[in-house]
């Protein structure tokens, strides 16, 4: 009976509703999440010589807040330091080929949940240098993530 | 990709109304089409959000909803709460907040004696929530923490296109169902914690949302129908 009054009224109504669906369907089976977690606490940090690559070899990286020394005795062109989850801001102090230069950084940190199957996680984000005094700095990118190859350059003559 | 479809979707489906337009303009005057004195309104609720509640689901909550007869047209409003509570892999999710919709259904089933409704419509909802994530959290050299964010009064805002019947089962009860595509969610107030989940409209990752409503109505006459 209401089958048969649909189909006299105006508008071709069953071929909306047909559309209708095919279209709320298609559009709601969109958008699923992948559960690729970028999320780091380490910075990438790079040192170059003007547009070249420099290699130094460290006596040592200390990083503000922890006892454990970093890359000592290592000869790299890059290193990896972490910041910290608790605190907004840190300091690195690097020792090498007689000087001692440090670098001090401010950062936000901001939570995501990919999904309930992925859980949450702590992105760090709007890094800053605030102080330093290595001679040129530049932030390459100021979100932490494993893809970035590089978050921060410093020139070392 | 996945938004060049809905954007080809949506386009669909406004030209289709333009279409529809169009071929009203072309019928003669008909007095079903105007908009007309209210003869009652309906009040109701929907009953799968209320089969979560009594199933002890993730979430829970309730949902009014009314709508008044102009006509073809249905002035509607909705008024919700909807609380989750989700376990997630190194933590817990909680989400307690309320909703508003507000919009109009078009019926295209003019000449029925009963007012029974096949519609479509559109709606306008906002939503203000508290949510809050606890989770354990490893970084490198810093060590394990447990640690907590939260949105207090974080506010959201969405877009709604709907569809669905409504029909007349015994004197004033009727009953029916909308399906709803939401879209274009926005929210503010969420310094530190990317919103999760929005109260009535889902996941805000999700661009677009599917939802459903199966619903029971109580119809209260003003007038009685020409």
């Amino acid at each position: 009976m209401g089958m048969d009054y649909i189909c006299t009224i105006n508008y071709e109504p069953l071929k909306f509703v047909r559309f209708v669906s095919l279209f709320f369907i298609a559009v709601g089976c969109l958008n699923e999440p992948d559960c690729i977690i970028t999320s780091t606490n380490l910075a990438k940090i790079a040192f170059v010589n003007g547009k070249n690559i420099r290699e130094i070899t460290f006596d040592e990286i200390r990083v503000s807040g922890l006892d454990k020394i970093y890359y000592e005795n290592a000869k790299v062109s890059s290193v990896q330091l972490p910041l910290n989850p608790e605190a907004t801001e840190i300091t690195f102090t690097f020792t090498f080929e007689s000087r001692v230069e440090t670098l001090h950084l401010r950062y936000k940190t901001s939570v995501q949940i990919i999904s309930d199957t992925c859980g949450a996680f702590t992105n760090y984000g709007d890094l800053e240098i605030i102080d330093t005094t290595f001679t040129k700095t530049e932030i390459v990118a100021n979100q932490l993530s494993t893809n970035a190859t590089i978050n921060i350059q410093l020139s070392v003559d | 990709m996945q938004r060049s479809i809905f954007n080809y979707l949506l386009i669909s489906v406004l030209l289709l109304g333009l279409v529809i337009q169009n071929q009203a303009q072309d019928n003669p005057p008909d007095s079903t089409r105007g908009i007309q004195k209210p003869t009652g309104i309906r009040l109701g609720t929907d009953l799968i959000i209320l089969g979560q509640t009594f199933a002890k689901s993730s979430r829970s909550g309730w949902e009014l909803n009314a709508d008044v007869d102009l006509g073809r047209y249905y002035p509607t409003f909705e008024y919700g709460r909807w609380i989750r509570d989700l376990p997630i892999t190194n933590g817990t999710y909680t989400n307690d907040g309320r909703y508003i919709r507000l919009g109009a259904d078009i019926n295209f089933l003019l000449k029925d004696p009963d007012k029974n409704m096949f519609f479509l419509g559109f709606r306008y909802a906002r939503a203000i929530f508290d949510e809050k994530v606890v989770y354990d959290y490893s970084a490198v050299d810093f060590g394990n923490f447990q640690r907590e964010a939260t949105n207090n009064g974080a506010r959201a805002g969405w877009v709604e296109l709907t569809t669905g019947l409504r029909v007349k089962i015994w004197k004033q009860f009727w009953m029916g169902y909308t399906a709803r595509l939401k879209f274009l969610p926005t929210v503010g107030n969420n310094s530190g914690f990317e919103t999760y989940e929005i109260p009535g409209y889902g996941l805000m990752y999700k661009s677009s949302y599917w939802g459903f409503n199966y619903q029971v109505f109580w119809r209260i006459p003003i007038r009685k129908i020409d």
